[in-house]
């Protein structure tokens, strides 16, 4: 029995009995304990990403507060927690694609390996390159399926001859799972794809400007079950040669595609530790009623 | 009764109608227990009635006030006797303008024949008669019409269907009237040119290089013989709307992508309204400014360098006009860069792109429908455009490219033409409507152009 299947038991149990779910249980936001400090195990030696005491307000709204983890080498982390947690936002930070809203301000200090992410310094581009990022809803440009994925490698210019570019988008097709379905219409649009494909494309245009971390932000919630399964068996197979943070709102997901989860609470990381661990012996009050369907 | 009066009790009824049609769904639906129980809202019961109140109504007045002067009159020359029966056209207009006047008091009825005097009181007495008869039709048929539809109305009925059948019509013939006009402006401007070129060769029209318009009125007048090459007009349209497009349209799309993408919201909630101010701007204004401030500045600076300018130059008024233009480039751009969905940026800085590398490969491509829009606009604008022109270009038909020399241009001539004494069978006069024929098919096949370039590399987003 793996984790999912028994965590599915478990949530069986607790919604058949109804006196758990009763008034005293179900939490509020005013009675909820904040904790000073995260539980578990937010850290790992050597790690690829490392973020301490990250703090980010949008305009005087504070949304992290006091975020410290560790993203190890080619481990695949899932974020989860309930809606507006600021699991998104701290995701965003690590690319600073929060940059991009006006009024969003970042402190505390992120690293990827030795370098500053936000170093003023530093040049965006360069990050964004090493930290790629998929997005909730498939955004595929409305161009051709080989110019979607060719956009990255040649802003980057990563390709000099046209046969070298023809080679980075077979790659980046195949290992996206997708070119033995599109192989024949490369100038059709990605547009026309459908959802699940569209996904695919997205992720196959994030890693062909070969990133060393992969953002993902919900990358499950438009698609239908069986494309949401081939693009977990995707992230499966990336994370071999990728760094992986995944946020996702399906606890199943991430018991299924992580090694190491953290349940982030109203802007709070109230628990990290080994996926396993979190699912089945979770330290923290909040945590186990997060995962046991007490509110979210 | 007067056909205002006839109008406004119409409406009081159609009013009525709608309440009482209302009330009645609402009476119907009482027993039944409530209005949900009714096929349709009791607004669609209302509105049918006061459709049907107004509908048969409206169309009997209408039809009635476009045959009525027709019938009267036919029916008031056969009462004339045999030898006063009008021989031809002219005739009859005649003597129907006499009868009308005596009718109306305006001529004593014993300056005229006393079998015309008698026609005139015989249509005195018509046109009262028909008035009378329009008022009592119109007023039963809307009271019939609006009781048809009191009586019908019961729960399932369907109200809300045929209204909406009755609407659909409606909005169709707004359609329609739209097509029909523009089909009737293209038509009698093509009517007149046509015989415009039964006077002067279309190849003379077409290609020639002179543009002298003035010719003799009447056979005494001492005048030129007249020229109508069309070319120097046509050159002096192109140079000037050049001239106008290169200010306006990088200037307008440089400042949309500031405003849309770089501009902080402060910067852009005043500066929006500030550049659509400009479009607001009457032409006449630009006009003087382009005459009394630009051209003579232009003169000066080109006099200090050495060149000659005239006082009025194709730069000066093609300057302000692209002025003028700015607001409609950046205004629509900015608003189809703005609609460019957020996903698509993200995707782009996401993957790396800089700021100008996402506008450049994945926002301008999606938003060229909407800007090759706003270009099509300024141009079909700085082609139409007369009073800037008129001012600071003057009406000399030279034929030159040299923008520091003085250029006229179609619509500048057309205004020319139709001002002042006219006389509708001169080459003059209808010369000017050739040259709106020529405006017309110009600004269509730009159209059509634009509209293949945008087909043709637009990227549409979802």
């Amino acid at each position: 029995m793996d984790i999912a299947e028994k965590m599915n038991v478990f949530q069986d149990a607790v919604q058949v009995d109804p006196r758990v779910v009763t008034q005293e249980h179900m939490m509020t936001e005013e009675n909820l304990y904040i904790p000073e400090k995260t539980v578990g195990a937010p850290f790992v030696d050597d790690p690829k990403m490392r973020m301490r005491d990250v703090n980010v307000f949008y305009d005087t709204d504070q949304a992290i507060h006091g975020v410290s983890l560790d993203i190890g080498k080619n481990e695949v982390v899932a974020l989860i927690g309930p809606s507006g947690c600021g699991k998104s936002t701290f995701l965003r930070c690590m690319n600073r694609m929060n940059d991009t809203i006006d009024i969003c301000r970042v402190e505390g200090s992120l690293h990827l390996e030795n370098q500053d992410i936000y170093d003023p310094k530093l040049d965006v581009v360069e990050l964004r390159a090493r930290v790629g990022m998929v997005f909730q809803k498939p955004n595929p440009f409305p161009k051709s399926i080989y110019d979607n994925v060719a956009y990255g490698p040649r802003i980057h210019g990563l390709a000099n001859r046209k046969t070298d570019l023809d080679e980075i988008v077979e790659n980046s097709l195949r290992k996206a799972g997708l070119w033995d379905e599109v192989k024949d219409r490369l100038d059709s649009p990605g547009t026309g794809l459908s959802g699940g494909q569209q996904q695919r494309l997205c992720i196959a245009r994030t890693i062909a400007v070969s990133p060393e971390v992969v953002l993902m932000d919900e990358p499950c919630s438009a698609l239908d079950p069986i494309a949401t399964a081939k693009i977990e068996e995707l992230i499966r197979e990336l994370s071999e040669s990728y760094t992986i943070a995944i946020v996702t709102h399906s606890m199943q997901q991430a018991a299924r595609v992580s090694q190491r989860t953290a349940y982030f609470h109203l802007g709070w990381l109230v628990e990290m530790n080994d996926t396993d661990t979190v699912f089945t012996k979770p330290q923290h009050e909040l945590t186990e009623s997060y995962i046991t369907g007490r509110f979210g | 009764m007067q056909t205002g009066q006839l109008l406004l009790i119409l409406a009081a009824m159609i009013v009525t109608a709608f309440i009482m049609g209302r009330h009645r769904a609402l009476q119907v639906a009482q027993p039944l227990g409530g209005i949900r129980h009714l096929r349709s809202l009791p607004f669609y019961y209302a509105m049918r009635s006061a459709i049907w109140c107004a509908l048969p109504a409206l169309t009997v007045l209408v039809a009635w006030l476009v045959f009525d002067q027709t019938l009267i009159r036919i029916m008031v020359l056969d009462s004339l006797p045999a030898e006063l029966q009008p021989v031809d056209g002219t005739a009859r207009n005649l003597i129907l303008s006499q009868i009308g006047n005596v009718a109306s008091g305006a001529l004593p009825a014993d300056f005229v024949d006393a079998a015309v005097a008698n026609a005139a009181g015989r249509l005195n007495q018509l046109q009262s008669i028909s008035a009378m008869a329009m008022a009592v039709v119109v007023i039963v048929l809307a009271m019939l019409g609006g009781a048809w539809a009191w009586l019908r109305v019961s729960a399932r009925m369907p109200a809300r269907e045929q209204v909406e059948r009755v609407l659909l019509v409606v909005f169709m013939l707004c359609a329609v009237l739209a097509v029909v006009t523009t089909v009737g402006i293209v038509f009698s401007v093509l009517f007149e040119s046509i015989r415009f070129f039964g006077q002067v060769p279309i190849t003379d029209f077409l290609f020639g290089l002179n543009w002298s318009p003035q010719m003799a009125l009447r056979a005494d007048q001492v005048a030129s013989e007249g020229a109508f090459g069309a070319v120097p007009l046509f050159a002096g349209t192109l140079l000037i709307s050049a001239i106008a497009l290169i200010v306006a349209v990088p200037v307008g799309l440089m400042s949309a992508i500031y405003l849309a993408e770089y501009a902080h919201s402060k910067v852009r909630s005043f500066a929006k309204p500030a550049l659509e101010v400009l479009a607001g701007v009457p032409t006449v204004v630009y006009g003087f400014f382009a005459a009394l401030t630009v051209a003579p500045f232009i003169r000066d600076v080109g006099q200090s360098l050495g060149l000659s300018v005239a006082s009025e130059s194709a730069l000066a008024a093609g300057l302000v006009m692209g002025i003028m233009l700015i607001p409609f480039v950046s205004s629509l751009s900015d608003d189809v860069i703005t609609a460019v969905p957020r996903a698509m940026r993200d995707a782009s800085l996401g993957l790396g792109a800089t700021r100008s590398e996402t506008i450049k490969k994945v926002i301008f491509p999606a938003a060229l429908p909407g800007i090759m829009g706003g270009i099509l606009l300024a141009a079909s604008r700085a082609i139409g455009e007369t009073m800037i022109v008129v001012m600071a270009a003057g009406l000399a038909a030279n034929l030159t490219a040299n923008p520091l020399q003085a250029v006229t241009t179609i619509t500048v001539q057309i205004v020319t033409l139709l001002t002042g004494d006219q006389e509708f069978d001169s080459a003059k006069t209808l010369a000017a409507f050739a040259l709106g024929l020529m405006l017309f098919i110009t600004t269509l096949l730009m159209n059509v152009v634009a509209l293949h370039i945008v087909k043709k590399y637009r990227e549409q987003y979802e």
